[in-house]
């Protein structure tokens, strides 16, 4: 899964619905398919294993809830992660 | 044993160090562990996406089991940032409550906003978190955030990444008498002898990021910082002797010496 960073991209994750949501993560508009949850996202970014936080809409989800969380049109996600700094 | 108590936990180690500006995670790596210090600082940032995504990590550089994390605010303009970054932070690191709180007033000297500061530290103590804040060294407003209940009082000796050392040494000794929690002096320290200082005049511990990384030699200032901290907790427990102004005092015995010479013309 490449993106484009100049462009809007599409996550495909299923052949099997072909309804698009927009949403934005990160500040950057990203189309995911329809009933696509947190979990399915973290893992198509290969965030699963690392160290993150992340907000849907200003609300922090805990991870107890990433699979139960669908995404939906217009969502803004915020996702964060610890670096260096002082 | 001199142990350091910040809220519930205990530290041997009296300096606390930065993890930017270093010029890669391993150099980061090595520094921390030529410094000791038993807790390094982290900021919160929006993680790389798409083709970055398989990037080193941070934290896969530093040891889990020796080193505590403490997540900052950096960045932050404004109390309702400070906060919803620490609650962030609070669930990126599982629960992990301590934290440092700091709110900037403007980016060109980074100097704290202490209005927004209180506010959030009060949010902030509210929430649960065991908050240690970078503040000013103004003593009312290291008084106030005391009483707000953050568990370590963090003011500036000169002002973020300036290297100047402790401007203000007055203002500090002040703090440190008047606090009833620990005083880490936190931004502007540069050379290994404002390390000293800072311990010398009762500051608990000293916070340091620039002052490691910024060096020629960061693993070699790294060393210089851990033993400068430890030199200045010792000399400030030891108890110095007494500064005598006017009147030279011998380390050698009056008596006993040898009659005084004649001079004699050649």
């Amino acid at each position: 899964m490449n993106f484009a960073d100049d462009r809007i991209s599409d996550i495909n994750m299923s052949a099997k619905t072909t309804i698009m949501i927009a949403t934005q993560i990160n500040g950057r508009i990203k189309k995911i398919n329809f009933g696509t949850s947190v979990s399915n996202l973290v893992e198509v970014l290969n965030l699963t294993d690392k160290k993150i936080a992340l907000e849907v809409n200003g609300e922090i989800i805990p991870r107890s809830q990433f699979d139960s969380r669908i995404l939906e049109d217009g969502d803004q996600i915020e996702i964060v992660t610890a670096v260096g700094g002082g | 044993m001199d142990i350091l108590k910040l809220g519930t936990r205990s530290f041997q180690s009296r300096l606390i160090v930065g993890t930017g500006k270093y010029k890669s995670f391993e150099e980061t790596r090595l520094a921390i562990k030529g410094s000791s210090a038993e807790i390094v600082t982290v900021a919160i940032r929006r993680t790389n996406l798409g083709q970055h995504s398989k990037e080193d990590n941070l934290l896969d550089f530093i040891e889990p089991n020796q080193t505590t994390l403490l997540p900052n605010t950096a960045g932050c303009y404004t109390s309702k940032e400070a906060v919803r970054t620490l609650r962030l932070a609070r669930e990126l690191l599982d629960g992990h409550d301590l934290v440092k709180l700091e709110v900037l007033g403007d980016s060109q000297t980074l100097f704290p906003n202490v209005s927004e500061t209180l506010i959030a530290a009060k949010q902030l103590v509210k929430d649960g978190f065991q908050v240690m804040v970078y503040t000013s060294d103004d003593p009312i407003v290291a008084k106030q955030l005391e009483d707000l209940g953050c568990i370590a009082i963090m003011p500036l000796a000169s002002l973020i990444g300036s290297g100047m050392g402790i401007l203000n040494p007055w203002n500090l000794g002040i703090i440190i008498e008047n606090a009833l929690v620990p005083v880490i002096v936190d931004a502007g320290v540069g050379t290994a002898s404002d390390a000293v200082i800072a311990m010398e005049l009762g500051c608990d511990a000293v916070l340091m990021n620039t002052a490691i990384a910024a060096a020629k030699d960061p693993l070699l200032m790294a060393r210089a910082m851990k033993n400068a901290v430890i030199a200045g907790r010792d000399a400030f427990l030891a108890g110095r002797m007494p500064k005598k102004r006017y009147q030279a005092s011998p380390s050698s015995p009056a008596s006993g010496m040898l009659p005084q010479m004649q001079t004699k013309s050649a």
